[in-house]
């Protein structure tokens, strides 16, 4: 990735939807190679999501579940992760070091909506114990803009700035 | 708490073609839904407005951006200094969220930091903060990413016209 590359980059955290001619506009490059650039960033996997941010609150979400998970004795929660990376309103999965092997993130309609969907991951192999616990307050700016604008470039050292 | 906004299959389909690639023009949704192109531009406006889409971004591969480790924190408080310590967090530019919750502890946090070592220094300005009790930190191995396929939105209304 050059310099071009990462204002093509820097834009598009602002407004994923800009139109290519304005971005081409702006750092003063053709259009045509504003696209060019900026398919290859997706498919080299640089890019690796272009997403709308939702208020998840207006769409029906009254929370978001915090949920750490222990795994039996000796065992991995590798496929419980895979299950839980296809399971829905699970938004973020991960693995992890510490008290917990696991930590997922799950979004919820009401109390009923996140019992079940917790019983639904109880039974994923290995998984001993969760801890749960949740926030019914402001959720909704969750997936919103602002929390991905900390996404800054730091100049690869390599690099020589301009 | 922000009410549901009403939304009808066609929304739900903008919602989702959206979700998935957040430059999905206008015109291919409109032949999926089987209405007209400027109809769609509309609908997305109107959900603008609403406060259901907050704004479009692009995720970047977290090598690219040079975030090495994400983690999650909870945090037990006073319970008089609890937002005054998340106002204090949100700040920061390593805190992707920062909410009160329910259950053993009182404040969840996700931060993303460049270096192992950057834990600590997390640890302890979280620790120095006024009213702060216990802090657990569980290191995550994979991406804070989360996975907008794994959305259900389910519309509240049916389609009255195009």
């Amino acid at each position: 990735m050059d310099r071009t590359d990462w204002k093509i980059v820097k834009e598009l955290m602002e407004d994923a939807r800009k139109p290519f001619t304005k971005i081409a506009k702006k750092i003063g490059i053709s259009t045509q190679s504003v696209i060019k650039r900026y398919n290859k960033l997706k498919d080299d996997g640089t890019i690796q999501l272009c997403s709308i941010s939702l208020d998840l609150e207006k769409i029906g979400y009254k929370g978001i579940a915090y949920l750490l998970m222990k795994s039996s004795h000796g065992s991995s929660l590798d496929e419980a992760i895979v299950h839980l990376r296809k399971t829905k309103n699970i938004i973020i999965t991960t693995r992890a070091i510490g008290d917990f092997e696991g930590y997922a993130i799950l979004i919820f309609k009401d109390l009923t909506d996140l019992y079940d969907k917790v019983s639904q991951i109880k039974k994923f192999p290995n998984i001993e114990r969760i801890e749960l616990s949740f926030s019914t307050k402001g959720t909704s700016n969750f997936l919103s803009q602002r929390k991905f604008k900390i996404y800054e470039y730091k100049q690869n050292p390599s690099e020589k700035s301009v | 708490m922000a009410p549901q906004v009403k939304i009808d299959e066609i929304d739900v389909k903008i919602l989702n073609a959206l979700l998935k690639d957040a430059r999905t023009n206008f015109r291919a949704i409109a032949k999926d839904c089987g209405v007209s192109t400027p109809a769609i531009a509309k609908r997305f406006y109107k959900l603008k407005r609403t406060g259901v889409i907050t704004g479009a971004t692009i995720r970047l591969n977290r090598k690219d951006m040079g975030y090495r480790c994400s983690l999650s924190i909870d945090v037990t408080a006073e319970p008089t200094e609890e937002i005054n310590i998340i106002n204090a967090l949100t700040k920061l530019p390593n805190i992707i969220y920062c909410n009160q919750q329910l259950g053993n502890y009182d404040i969840h946090i996700a931060a993303r930091v460049r270096t192992f070592e950057k834990i600590d220094d997390i640890r302890t300005i979280v620790k120095k903060l006024k009213g702060v009790k216990e802090v657990r930190i569980t290191a995550n191995l994979d991406e804070y990413d989360f996975f907008p396929e794994n959305i259900v939105i389910q519309p509240t209304e049916t389609t009255k016209n195009g």
